[in-house]
């Protein structure tokens, strides 16, 4: 799940969402103007949708010219004070999900349904947009949410990178994935804990890590521990790093976030991976994991 | 006189973009018939040598950067947006004081397509087009779902895509074997990062559409060509990456005329063409007169080595012959008898390679070049004649029908035509290659090799080669069916090529007719 801000119509996606209105003649790719879309869209108008697309509800048409293949248009409900709408907003991106599923699409750009002409409140919408997705069951394997306003981007990102998601994403994987990571985690010998560093003439130097601790780290990035989210900066602000003190007390998601700092750290300066090993930041994590495994996820039961 | 050259003239587009564009003329120059020439890489560097000639011969030019690139509005978006703009800059040009009576449209390659993306449109002042080393759905050939042509828009991604940081063309010749390494990539949508180290729209785009999708249809003019009514000068290569379309595109034409030369897309031997097309059919029309007569077809016979008119493409007196493969490795005119099929092993991880032919890249070779080693290799099947007892003289569309079976459901079938010389050495005239799906069922799988022009001399023989790749020229088959631009698994593939009576694979050649042997004298009178 990743989140961008720009134009959604160009986006390199197998299909693209276009949030519409009932008519089926609004939303950000017929303001491009594409067409063949819209010819198809005044077809099912005429045809499926002579009363209009309804309020939560998702229809496919071609890409023409585009380059996402398919659009699919869903018509996104209006926010409201008195009333509560919110499982129709959901209710988009699952029904567009749906039909992206039935179409084979491995990837989606969805934009911030409803939070334009729709006026719904920003960090509602986003809480609503990544929850929907994140329950619905999906063979496409990419989604992203391309937002149009900084104020959008910056909503989304909080959401999708926020606690509650990231745990969210540790535990759709299945319990023997888990294991698999607790186990490599156990194999570990002093060995293994205990970098060696090549110095080739010429050339500077380099840690060899062993293959069975690649495999360890392979397994955290396999099972959604490292997150795509401003390491970086959380890094530089949070108590947590580098050492991974009290870790036992955060949220699980700061297991993730620590994790991602140590090994995409080690992408940029080699030997991140090292310290973490020797300041204890490691154990703290595959600790905090196991423990949400076996009491916060129920995989020990 | 130096011709003055005015700077970033400010051209309107329908949507309010402002493109740019450099006008050059020679002092009083206004009225002067304008040459228009509109490109994407650039106003200033090799402009000179395009203009230059044009402009001391009685042009005035005008140089536009196409959308998105060097200074003009608007993204790019490569061969998309070229026939709106094309349109609004020619109405513009006639709208100008220094504008007299009459406009041509010029350039090679890309500098091409923008000619045919506007020529069944164009107002009456324009009097001809000069398109060279280009065609009316450029690149699209690449594209096709039966055979990916990897190396040369991959390595024009790259190239647009650093062309306007600083020492450009350094970073280009010292990033040659890192684009060549970025080719082996998978999947191979990294492949544009692995060369950039960033994205890049236009390669993604390549990877995910194909010659037949909608996403192209505003870059394929193809329909517009047999609408065009002004008269159009074509100067083609016969190594040149754009051949086919393009005499495709001469076909079309009602009036063209059409010159090929023994060139590959970058040879300054088609700019000096393009040129004096420029300076002696353009011009005369321009201003009104009519250029000195000449046949409609200008072709250099290789193996001859030398230029003949002829009246039209392809040019009448040659007859299709087939030449079958044998068991043996020889290829002789008569139907091959019951025998084995041949067979090899192709593996993606080590491709066969492209060697010389038809190949565009910064630092490769293209071109005829010594085949030996690469028909060395276990791979590549051959067949030959004996040696040749009298001239085997070749002009036209060459193909060829090849039975054949792979232990996977999707191969490739490259065929290329040498000529070996007395001394053994085997050089390549022309080839191509076709994708086969069903490839696990014996298949009668068409092979289009480019046209050539081609005099097998007296003493030299003919030789074929089958194989299952040119990489990266074409990308490498996986034996998966994957689609290219997410493939990784790569598996290898034990192939079968037959030759007997119900299955006779051959290369279909057309030779001259022993009829029409008889004018050659004529064609060269002393």
């Amino acid at each position: 799940m990743l989140v961008a801000q720009g134009d959604l119509t160009t986006r390199h996606a197998d299909a693209i969402v276009n949030a519409t209105d009932p008519s089926l003649l609004g939303g950000a790719v017929h303001r491009r103007g594409e067409p063949a879309v819209l010819a198809e869209c005044r077809a099912l108008r005429a045809s499926t949708y002579q009363n209009g697309l309804p309020f939560g509800r998702a229809v496919a048409t071609t890409g023409g010219e585009l380059r996402a293949r398919w659009v699919i248009h869903t018509a996104g409900p209006v926010w409201s004070a008195g009333e509560d709408r919110s499982a129709l907003l959901a209710s988009c991106y699952r029904e567009s999900l749906r039909i992206a599923d039935g179409l084979g699409a491995g990837s989606v750009a969805f934009p911030a349904i409803s939070t334009g002409a729709g006026g719904w409140p920003l960090d509602d919408a986003a809480r609503i947009a990544v929850r929907a997705v994140r329950a619905t069951a999906t063979r496409v394997a990419e989604v992203c949410f391309v937002t149009f306003t900084p104020e959008a981007r910056a909503a989304f990102t909080e959401v999708v990178t926020g606690d509650e998601n990231i745990a969210a994403g540790l535990a759709a994987h299945p319990a023997e994935r888990w294991r698999e990571l607790f186990a490599a985690v156990d194999g570990l010998t002093p060995a293994d804990r205990a970098v060696a560093w090549e110095t080739p003439e010429g050339q500077l130097p380099y840690p060899r890590y062993t293959e069975r601790f690649w495999r360890v780290v392979r397994l955290l990035a396999e099972l959604d521990v490292v997150v795509p989210f401003d390491w970086g900066a959380w890094s530089h602000d949070s108590p947590l790093h580098p050492g991974g003190r009290g870790l036992a007390g955060a949220p699980v998601a700061d297991a993730a976030r620590l994790a991602t700092a140590y090994v995409r750290g080690e992408r940029f300066c080699d030997g991140t991976l090292e310290s973490g090993l020797g300041n204890g930041a490691l154990d703290a994590i595959f600790d905090r994991l196991r423990r949400w495994f076996t009491e916060e996820h129920g995989g020990g039961r | 006189m130096k011709p003055r050259v005015e700077r970033d003239l400010r051209v309107p587009m329908r949507d309010g973009t402002v493109l740019l564009a450099d006008r050059w003329a020679p002092p009083n120059g206004d009225g002067l018939p304008v040459v228009l020439v509109r490109t994407p890489y650039g106003r200033r560097r090799a402009v000179r040598q395009i203009v230059g000639p044009l402009v001391e011969g009685g042009f005035q030019a005008v140089v536009q950067s196409t959308r998105g690139t060097f200074g003009s509005g608007g993204d790019f978006d490569p061969l998309r947006r070229e026939r709106d703009d094309g349109l609004d800059t020619v109405e513009w040009v006639v709208k100008q004081p220094w504008f007299g009576e009459s406009m041509v449209l010029y350039g090679m390659s890309y500098l091409g397509f923008t000619q045919w993306a506007v020529a069944d449109a164009l107002p009456p002042q324009v009097k001809a087009l000069v398109p060279g080393v280009s065609e009316s759905a450029l690149t699209l050939e690449f594209l096709r779902s039966d055979g990916f042509s990897l190396e040369t828009p991959f390595g024009w991604g790259v190239m647009v895509g650093v062309q306007e940081r600083p020492f450009f063309v350094l970073r280009m010749l010292l990033g040659g074997r890192r684009l060549q390494r970025a080719l082996r990539t998978l999947p191979l949508n990294r492949a544009d990062t692995a060369a950039l180290g960033r994205r890049s729209d236009y390669i993604q785009d390549i990877l995910v559409h194909d010659t037949e999708s909608p996403f192209w249809r505003s870059a394929d003019h193809r329909h517009r060509v047999a609408e065009i009514r002004v008269p159009v000068s074509t100067v083609g290569g016969w190594f040149d990456i754009f051949l086919p379309g393009q005499l495709r595109d001469f076909r079309a034409t009602p009036h063209a005329r059409l010159t090929v030369g023994p060139w590959t897309h970058a040879d300054p031997g088609v700019m000096a063409a393009q040129a004096s097309e420029a300076l002696e059919f353009a011009l005369p029309l321009a201003r009104g007169e009519a250029p000195a007569e000449r046949a409609p077809v200008r072709l250099y016979v290789m193996g001859e080595e030398k230029w003949r008119d002829f009246p039209s493409w392809p040019p009448p007196g040659y007859a299709d012959r087939r030449f079958h493969l044998h068991m043996g490795g020889t290829l002789a005119a008569d139907p091959p008898d019951e025998s084995a099929p041949d067979g090899y092993r192709y593996d993606p991880a080590d491709p066969t390679p492209a060697v010389g032919g038809v190949r565009l890249a910064f630092g490769v070779t293209a071109g005829p070049v010594d085949n030996t080693a690469l028909e060395a290799r276990a791979d590549v099947l051959t067949y030959t004649t004996p040696p040749l007892d009298e001239d085997v003289e070749v002009v036209g569309e060459v193909r060829a029908e090849i039975f054949f079976r792979s232990s996977l459901p999707h191969a490739d079938v490259f065929v290329r035509l040498c000529d070996v010389g007395a001394d053994g050495r085997s050089t390549n005239v022309c080839d191509g290659l076709t994708g086969v799906g069903d490839a696990d069922q014996v298949t009668a799988v068409e092979v289009r090799l480019w046209p050539t022009a081609y005099v097998f001399r007296r003493g030299h023989r003919v030789r074929v080669q089958v194989s299952s790749g040119a990489f990266p020229r074409y990308n490498r088959n996986p034996g998966t069916g994957e689609p290219r631009a997410t493939a990784t698994t790569l598996r290898v593939a034990d192939q079968q090529v037959f030759h007997d009576p119900d299955r006779p694979s051959a290369i279909i050649l057309p030779v001259r007719d022993a009829e029409a042997g008889r004018p050659r004298a004529a064609e060269h009178p002393r």
